[in-house]
């Protein structure tokens, strides 16, 4: 098994004249907790985007699980254990939560070419949905349709799609943004739960979530990948103080 | 929670009470001796085939194929140009109408399904206007004139006999139910909900895992063959065939008739076709530029209830039954 399980080399990515990703070369170990912090604007979603194969990237390359992926299409990616949760939330708002975790599931479950059994009949499936569910605190919400949750629980549920597909490397884009406090502060449990179990790449703006979680910590600004290193290492830094963490702390 | 299990009762009520009209109007009519309305319900049968099928795409793929008639032309034609080689049985019709549907579904779906949103519809309508004028272009089956079909399709057997229309009728409503039972397997199943899901929210499925182009390439064809059948049974009951048949204004009514009974509901498309013929029926009476008060009348339903009749006799979005 490699050891390290995602690796980009001189990635790029340019919109205009903008560049979104500027030759970053990043690596993330199995089974570490990695943030990625960075301004708003340093491109950090569009990162991600490339990783899960949702955009494609100009010139680079990344390695996933030990293969080149840059052709791999984002469904692919994700049967290779790839997940990620968005920043703005993306759920099926029209179905319940345990068909919105179940269909992640039925994706690596074989194929869907299947016409006539009833899905809510196939209990392997329905089985690991309420589980999953019940993982994130999600128990009295099974029927629940997705777009009638409160905020918070969308969160909650964005993160249990990304689970259901059991990933190798869980991508999750700001899980805290817009939450209240009481809201965040079980988000940031719930993330402490899942770290060692899961290979973690984490996009946060809330500074003490971050240098509580992570194990190392990747700064980009204007799509430039300026550090990697430890949390004490990151928060000394110099350049990476004036760049991004302010003056005053 | 009465009031819901109120509401979808009555959507079950409705439901029954169209199925079962359609069943009892043979003998309704045959006791009445007005043979007009077993031909009139017929046809209605065969649009509401064509809406249902168009409905596993439109309604719960959210795809708006404009071209949807096509598949009506193919299954007309196919039995009108068999017939006019003296090939009239049915067990080779409806093969090389099924055999044809495929492949063309394949193809047009293929390009088709590479664009989103007004692309979509204005590829889906090319391709099938394309079709539509080959069919003039070619005089020997009778280009716009149409072809007459002297002999109706033959199972080789007096057990069904398409020549008697009490044969024809239930032949005709059998493949209706069969569609509707289809219908609700299908949206039920995985591939279903995959269909659906892509609706909802299509990037959220491809990141979990789900390839939609090709579920959707697929439910393209289903419901492809699937209007097929109904343009076979429409040559059957016409026993002529011509190029309108697949003229965009075609491929327009059908999307009025799902729009009309309500987008993503099994029923809908039966409903839809009932009222749309009904409310055409009634408006002709009054004027002959009827599509003038038609439309708007349409927009005022899709405004006051997004989800047609079927929106009106059930509350609940769940869109999925």
């Amino acid at each position: 098994m490699a050891e390290n399980l995602l690796i980009t080399r001189k990635l790029s990515k340019q919109f205009g004249g903008v560049k979104a990703a500027d030759n970053v070369d990043l690596y993330i170990n199995s089974g570490e907790l990695h943030a990625l912090i960075g301004p708003n604007g340093a491109g950090k979603t569009t990162l991600i985007s490339l990783i899960t194969g949702i955009l494609k990237c100009d010139s680079g390359e990344i390695e996933f699980d030990g293969k080149q992926i840059n052709d791999v299409s984002a469904p692919s990616r994700s049967l290779m254990g790839l997940a990620r949760s968005f920043q703005v939330t993306s759920i099926l708002k029209d179905f319940t939560c345990q068909e919105n975790v179940a269909l992640a599931i039925q994706a690596h479950h074989g194929h869907s070419f299947r016409f006539w059994k009833r899905v809510s009949s196939e209990t392997d499936i329905q089985d690991k949905a309420v589980e999953v569910l019940q993982s994130v605190g999600l128990r009295n919400h099974f029927d629940t349709i997705a777009g009638n949750l409160a905020y918070g629980e969308q969160r909650h549920l964005e993160i249990a799609i990304a689970l259901a597909t059991t990933p190798k490397l869980l991508v999750l884009d700001e899980p805290l943004a817009g939450m209240g406090r009481s809201d965040s502060a079980r988000i940031l449990e719930f993330l402490k739960s899942l770290k060692r179990k899961y290979t973690i790449m984490l996009i946060e703006h809330d500074m003490d979530a971050v240098f509580a979680l992570a194990d190392r910590i990747s700064v980009m600004v204007y799509g430039r990948l300026i550090k990697s290193d430890t949390p004490e290492n990151v928060r000394n830094d110099e350049f990476v103080r004036m760049a991004y963490l302010g003056h005053d702390d | 929670m009465f009031d819901r299990k109120l509401l979808l009762n009555r959507r079950g009520v409705v439901g029954t009470l169209v199925v079962g009209t359609c069943m009892l109007v043979p003998i309704i009519a045959t006791l009445l001796d007005e043979p007009y309305y077993m031909n009139l319900f017929a046809r209605l049968m065969i649009w509401a085939i064509a809406a249902i099928s168009l409905n596993l795409i439109l309604g719960y793929g959210g795809l708006i194929s404009f071209g949807h008639a096509l598949y009506l032309g193919i299954g007309a034609y196919a039995v009108g140009i068999c017939s006019y080689y003296d090939i009239n049985n049915i067990f080779i019709q409806v093969p090389i109408a099924l055999g044809v549907a495929t492949i063309i579904s394949f193809v047009f779906g293929g390009i088709s399904l590479r664009t989103r949103g007004v692309y979509f519809i204005m590829i889906t309508m090319a391709l099938t206007q394309m079709i539509y004028y080959l069919s003039i272009s070619i005089e020997e089956y009778g280009s716009d004139d149409g072809l007459i079909i002297y002999v109706r399709s033959e199972f080789g057997t007096n057990i069904i006999n398409l020549d008697n229309p009490f044969h024809r009728y239930y032949l005709i409503f059998l493949v209706m139910v069969g569609c509707l039972y289809l219908t609700y397997r299908l949206i039920h199943s995985r591939f279903g909900y995959v269909i659906r899901g892509a609706k909802s929210n299509e990037l959220r499925m491809e990141v979990i895992g789900h390839s939609t182009f090709r579920y959707r390439l697929v439910c393209f064809m289903i419901a492809g063959v699937m209007c097929t059948l109904a343009g076979v049974l429409s040559a059957n009951v016409e026993k002529f065939v011509s190029p309108d048949v697949m003229h965009w204004t075609r491929s327009g009514e059908l999307i009025f008739m799902v729009v009309l009974g309500g987008m993503a509901s099994i029923l809908g498309p039966l409903t839809g076709a009932m009222a749309f013929w009904l409310i055409s029926e009634i408006l002709a009476r009054f004027t002959e530029h009827w599509h003038i008060i038609f439309g708007p009348f349409l927009i005022l339903v899709v405004l006051l209830s997004p989800r047609g009749i079927d929106g009106m006799l059930s509350k609940r979005g769940s869109g999925s039954g």
